[in-house]
């Protein structure tokens, strides 16, 4: 069976019609007849993305992909449609299928791609950026291949080499899957592969606290690293040996801020060429004409968590569910995200994993109901802490909102906004807390409901659940597992969403809905594509077609 | 004297000891580990790689045992590494002071240049029309959080009048220049200066008030001695002694005490690597700029005591 | 108002008065215009803070969109689910937003009240604590000298030493969040500043000429201390317990993010102004923290005016009763 593409139907993305909201088309590559290469694209990668300028190891970072895409290479990536994500196609593969068996991937690599340092390619580095991703003395990966072959053994310490990928030669490549899985190309397309040459040289437990990745990093991306300036910058120059050709820009600087208004007014004074930008600023932003917003769905899914070990009562789906419709959840979007967010009835933001999963619409009415169907009054159970790690004031005005929708139906909430490391250890350690407003990567593939909600990605493990619990349906388990081996992609979108249907039938976690997030960028550059999400960039940017008028 | 000093520096050993084994349980205490701040949930878990992280770290070693390594460490000059960067600590403290004492140094000295003279002319004409709008301004200016002083000033010292650049210690891409340097510093020295010029000016113009009205002070005007020596040679040398206090109650500021300043301007300084230590329940981190905060508090009180005892001669320790 | 000084040293030992030192000190003090001045201030604020209107500082009115109301407007009063609330006519009732609202559409006027109750306790008793524990310390340490002098110090050097951010935090786990757990853990944290200022002072103040004369008549300690020292140190405590109230109410409302200041939705003027760390609010919707500022502007003044007429009114040396 031969896999060449997948087309991926878009995800709307539904936005007040009082922001303007280009999103940048993906550029054909067509170059204007004179020189406009030069300029440096100063930039500030900040917001809920990101770790600061001295965090620079590609592993470990859970987000801001669209900076590590400017150093790195990746084996896919997906092309920019008119709604969001296009086809995976290869950018260090260019050629990928698959066995009849549908376990041993063949993966054809690119040739007369080299390093920064001019050290050719191979497939030897993806087979040790695989393999030290999963090693755990190595620091911490965020990602996780334990479909492939050897690597759960690697994960749990009794192995150092993956069996299930072989070099077949300098680039040739051949993966091998303990169960059919047809997302293994999406799977593979978030991590950066890094250098063996270089980065093997240093012992796997001192990798994760090296500084090579501030002094010494190797890529295969556009840009190559220059400057480090601790708790202040980074600062990239072109590779002109990149193999997509060399990028128009001289470089790229990413500028430390730890204050995002700070980042907005540097902006607005012309020191920077693009932020992140909060939901709350884009209209004065948009007024001022400073510059061109860019927007796109976070990727992250905000949901209410109950307890059902501390909250028996609560653990009745029937119960979560008038929770839900108790909460007037689009008057919230409307009000307080200024409709910058999306509802969703499960899991999934995109709407061709949801399928016509029906959506829990506000009902106080309905709600009441069914707790007097279920027998459970909720006023009888005291006041209960809903604990949270969001300390921003707009976490605190929807907490406030659904605490006074609650109050309707007799449920009493405390607001506790916490500390990220104490929330951390009370929810996920102790099993201590009874309710938590959180929020969780979606995406990008239905497979992402496998680490959440998969019986055998119970915490520690995985992360379904916490300590003493984790969730468990066996129809949903049966469900995860058909959708990664079925290779037909409308067929595969079908299965995840009956996945929905039950999510939003059980709701192990209250979903409420998806925000939107906002970056602007300057006037002065051309040919940008942009984005925003939390792991956002896995989507090819083209930036070395960038321009910048310098003004 | 001499013999005085000795005496402190020898207590200031047990008391360092007593400071580093109260913060170090302290930080135990806290709800949370390493481990907790390291991995975050929503990207899923490995139990093989806490385990990891918790055995290289020693994070299951009893708390005696933890400390003793850390001492152990310190006191052949090894202050450990950050466990999410990697960085090695001391180098990550020795830029960060510098970038603390830069700001924060600059700033002390401006606001006891405009604090202290601005304090005498409050005193020496009180209740006027200057003493009112000084005290106006310097409430208002306390009363406002620093994040607030901060942003206003960038928006518009920044934005609007295009007088200073936004945030940074430096232009980035260019060779370092001190007058770029300087250019950087000044709206956040400025910022700070202010809350310093506003506790100066508050407490010289208190203490001279209570000197002016002293009576050796009215004995000496009786004489006939004009009012600027009465003021400058007898008056000012006993207000000294507040001044004197709050310098030394403002030199451990310079550890961490200027963290929202430091986040707004983007300055690398000790403030958010404090903050940044407890997030991360880094106890390295915190242990060594703890350590560094108690010498410098240890070796402020006693400067303090001995500006005491030069402005004031009658002042004795026994 | 001057002190026209006069060179007799009063001493309380002679009863020759007709009137107790108590007695003439809350004269002194209810004379002194400005002081009378800051105490009216304090109790208006504290009034009207009690006053405020719960429901209002409180609900969230997240329909039809009366956020970022400016100051002034009036709006028909809903219900949670949009219906217009109507009086005993039928008739729609009106709300005034008299200082506009928020960005949840509670009224600003309301919380700048209600909000008052909260930062007013936390400052003033935090701050009355710490200087409490201040003065007591420094003047045992200053007065007493040696070996107390040097245990009390080194005491203070290690509070002074300890990062709080880490001692908040620990107790906030312990303990729980909580209004006197936020008192307690703030007054416990800034009193050793106060009794570094208040030893300085009276280090100086032990060798003082007055204060021989005094030993010399032959007052003991606790006479010297009550009669000599503390109104002498009043002066820069004043400085002290003023900059206090305002950085403790500012502090408070940083303390939100640890879990141990206040939580929303309750209002206090410290998270109200933190609001403004967005530019919209900063620059469009300023009536959102505006109002906060004033208020806090106006306790510090007049905690301030207060002190200064403590200080005057204590002060010895002036026999000249105005």
């Amino acid at each position: 069976m031969r896999i060449g593409s997948r087309i991926r139907r878009a995800t709307a993305v539904t936005l007040s019609a009082a922001l303007m909201l280009p999103v940048a088309l993906a550029s054909t590559g067509a170059v204007s007849a004179q020189d406009d290469s030069g300029g440096t694209f100063v930039a500030a990668w900040i917001g809920p993305c990101c770790l600061d300028v001295d965090t620079n190891n590609a592993l470990a970072a859970g987000g801001d992909y669209h900076w590590w895409n400017k150093i790195y290479g990746r084996l896919f990536t997906y092309a920019v449609d008119v709604d969001r994500y296009g086809a995976l196609t290869g950018d260090l593969a260019t050629e990928w299928n698959v066995s009849e068996d549908g376990l041993t991937w063949t993966i054809k690599l690119r040739e007369g791609v080299t390093w920064h340092d001019g050290t050719p390619f191979t497939a030897n580095d993806v087979k040790f950026t695989l393999e030290l991703c999963s090693n755990p003395t190595a620091g911490g990966c965020v990602w996780s291949f334990t479909p492939i072959v050897g690597i759960p053994e690697i994960q749990a310490g009794t192995a150092t080499e993956a069996s299930g990928v072989v070099v077949v030669d300098d680039l040739t490549l051949e993966i091998t899957t303990a169960a059919p899985n047809s997302l293994l190309p999406d799977l593979l397309s978030e991590i950066f592969i890094l250098p063996k040459h270089s980065l093997g040289e240093i012992p796997v437990d001192q990798i994760g606290a090296s500084d090579w990745w501030t002094t010494q990093a190797i890529g295969t991306g556009p840009f190559k690293w220059s400057v480090y300036t601790p708790g202040q910058s980074i600062e990239l120059v072109r590779f002109d040996d990149y193999w997509r050709g060399a990028p128009k820009l001289d470089g790229i600087i990413r500028r430390q801020f730890q204050d995002i208004s700070a980042a907005i007014i540097a902006f607005e004074a012309g020191e920077i060429d693009m932020t992140y930008v909060t939901a709350d600023e884009v209209g004065r932003l948009t007024d001022s004409g400073a510059g061109t917003i860019f927007a796109g769905p976070s990727g992250v899914n905000n949901f209410i968590s109950v307890n059902p070990i501390l909250n028996p009562e609560l653990a009745d789906p029937i119960v979560k569910q008038a929770l839900l419709q108790a909460i007037d959840r689009q008057a919230i979007v409307d009000n307080i995200y200024g409709g910058a967010a999306e509802l969703v009835p499960c899991l999934y933001g995109r709407k061709n994993l949801q399928g016509d999963t029906p959506m829990w619409d506000y009902d106080p009415d309905a709600a009441k109901a069914k707790l007097a169907e279920a027998g459970v009054d909720l006023s009888a159970m005291g006041e209960i802490t809903w604990d949270t790690y969001y300390n921003d004031a707009l976490s605190a005005n929807v907490m406030t909102a659904i605490q006074a929708n609650w109050a309707e139906i007799g449920l009493t909430v405390k607001l506790n906004p916490m500390e990220p490391s104490a929330w951390t250890q009370k929810w996920y350690d102790d099993g201590g807390s009874s309710m938590s407003l959180a929020g969780g990567a979606n995406g990008p593939t239905g497979n992402r409901a496998y680490q959440y909600f998969h019986s055998s990605a119970a915490w520690p493990t995985g992360n379904n659940g916490f300590n003493g619990y984790a969730y468990s349906n066996p129809e949903l388990d049966a469900l995860l597992d058909a959708a990664t081996a079925e290779f037909d992609p409308a067929a595969q979108d079908l299965v995840y969403q009956q996945a929905c249907a039950i999510l939003a039938n059980d709701l192990p976690w209250i979903n409420l809905w998806q925000s939107v997030r906002y970056h602007i960028v300057s006037n002065d550059m051309q040919n940008v594509i942009l984005i925003p999400a939390a792991g956002g960039g896995t989507y090819y940017d083209a930036v070395e077609t960038w321009t910048k008028t310098s003004s | 004297m001499g013999a005085y000093i000795a005496r402190r520096l020898l207590i200031s050993i047990p008391v360092l000891l007593g400071i580093t084994i109260i913060v170090f349980t302290f930080t135990a205490l806290a709800p949370g580990d390493p481990v907790d701040a390291l991995i975050r949930p929503e990207f899923g878990n490995n139990e093989a790689m806490r385990n990891a992280i918790i055995a290289h770290y020693g994070l299951d070693q009893p708390l005696p045992v933890r400390y003793l390594r850390w001492l152990g460490g310190v006191l052949q000059g090894d202050f450990g590494f950050r466990i999410l960067s990697g960085q090695a600590i001391l180098g990550e403290i020795g830029r960060a002071f510098t970038a603390s004492f830069a700001l924060m140094g600059t700033a002390l000295i401006l606001g006891m240049a405009t604090g202290i003279p601005l304090g005498v002319l409050s005193a020496v004409r009180q209740y006027s029309k200057l003493d009112f709008m000084l005290t106006g301004v310097t409430f208002l200016g306390i009363s406002v959080p620093s994040f607030l002083l901060g942003l206003g000033g960038l928006y518009l010292v920044g934005l609007q009048w295009d007088l200073v650049p936004i945030g940074g210690m430096t232009t980035i891409g260019q060779p370092f220049d001190f007058i770029d340097f300087l250019h950087h510093l000044a709206l956040p020295a400025v910022i700070l200066a202010f809350g310093y010029a506003a506790i100066f000016l508050r407490y010289t113009r208190a203490s001279m008030l209570e000197v002016i009205n002293a009576e050796y002070v009215t004995t000496a005007r009786s004489k006939g001695l004009p009012r600027r020596t009465v003021i400058g040679r007898h008056t000012f040398r006993n207000a000294l002694i507040p001044i004197i206090t709050i310098v030394g109650l403002s030199l451990p500021a310079m550890i961490g005490g200027a963290v929202v300043t430091e986040q707004v301007f983007s300055w690398p300084g000790l403030g958010q690597l404090l903050v940044d230590g407890v997030n991360e329940r880094d106890y390295y981190l915190i242990m060594g700029i703890t350590l560094l905060l108690a010498v410098v508090v240890l070796i402020a009180n006693l400067l303090t005591d001995i500006a005491y005892g030069y402005a004031d001669p009658r002042i004795r320790y026994s | 108002m001057s002190q026209a000084a006069s060179s007799v040293v009063v001493v309380p030992t002679t009863h020759h008065k007709t009137e107790s030192p108590t007695r003439r000190t809350i004269r002194r003090f209810v004379r002194h215009r400005l002081a009378m001045a800051g105490l009216t201030i304090l109790v208006l604020i504290t009034v009207a803070c009690m006053l405020g209107n719960d429901q209002l500082a409180y609900k969230v009115n997240i329909k039809m969109g009366y956020a970022n109301q400016p100051p002034g407007a009036v709006l028909p009063v809903i219900d949670n689910r949009g219906k217009p609330v109507l009086d005993a006519n039928g008739n729609e009732t009106m709300q005034t937003y008299l200082l506009g609202s928020d960005g949840t559409g509670r009224d600003v006027l309301s919380r700048v009240l209600v909000g008052g109750r909260v930062s007013l306790i936390v400052a003033l008793v935090s701050v009355a604590i710490a200087t409490l524990i201040g003065t007591f310390v420094g003047v045992l340490a200053g007065y007493s000298g040696g070996r107390i002098d040097n245990a009390l110090m080194r005491l203070v050097d290690v509070v002074l030493s300890f990062p709080t951010i880490l001692l908040l935090l620990v107790v906030a786990a312990i303990v729980g969040p909580g209004l006197v757990t936020l008192v307690i853990m703030i007054g416990a944290v800034t009193w050793a500043s106060g009794a570094r200022i208040v030893r300085g002072q009276v280090l100086a103040l032990r060798e003082a000429t007055f204060m021989e004369a005094a030993r010399v008549v032959g007052l003991d300690a606790p006479q010297m201390i009550r009669w000599h020292v503390l109104p002498n140190i009043v002066a820069p405590l004043v400085v002290f317990a003023t900059f206090g109230v305002a950085s403790v109410i500012i502090f408070e409302a940083s303390l939100s993010y640890l879990g141990l200041g206040i939580q929303p939705p309750t209002p206090s003027w410290g998270n109200m102004l933190n609001s403004a760390r967005s530019l919209t609010v900063l620059e469009r919707y300023w009536w959102q923290w505006v109002p906060a500022a004033v208020m806090i502007v106006l306790t510090v003044l007049a905690v301030n005016f207060v002190g200064d007429g403590l200080r005057d009114a204590l002060d010895q040396r002036a026999t000249n009763d105005r």
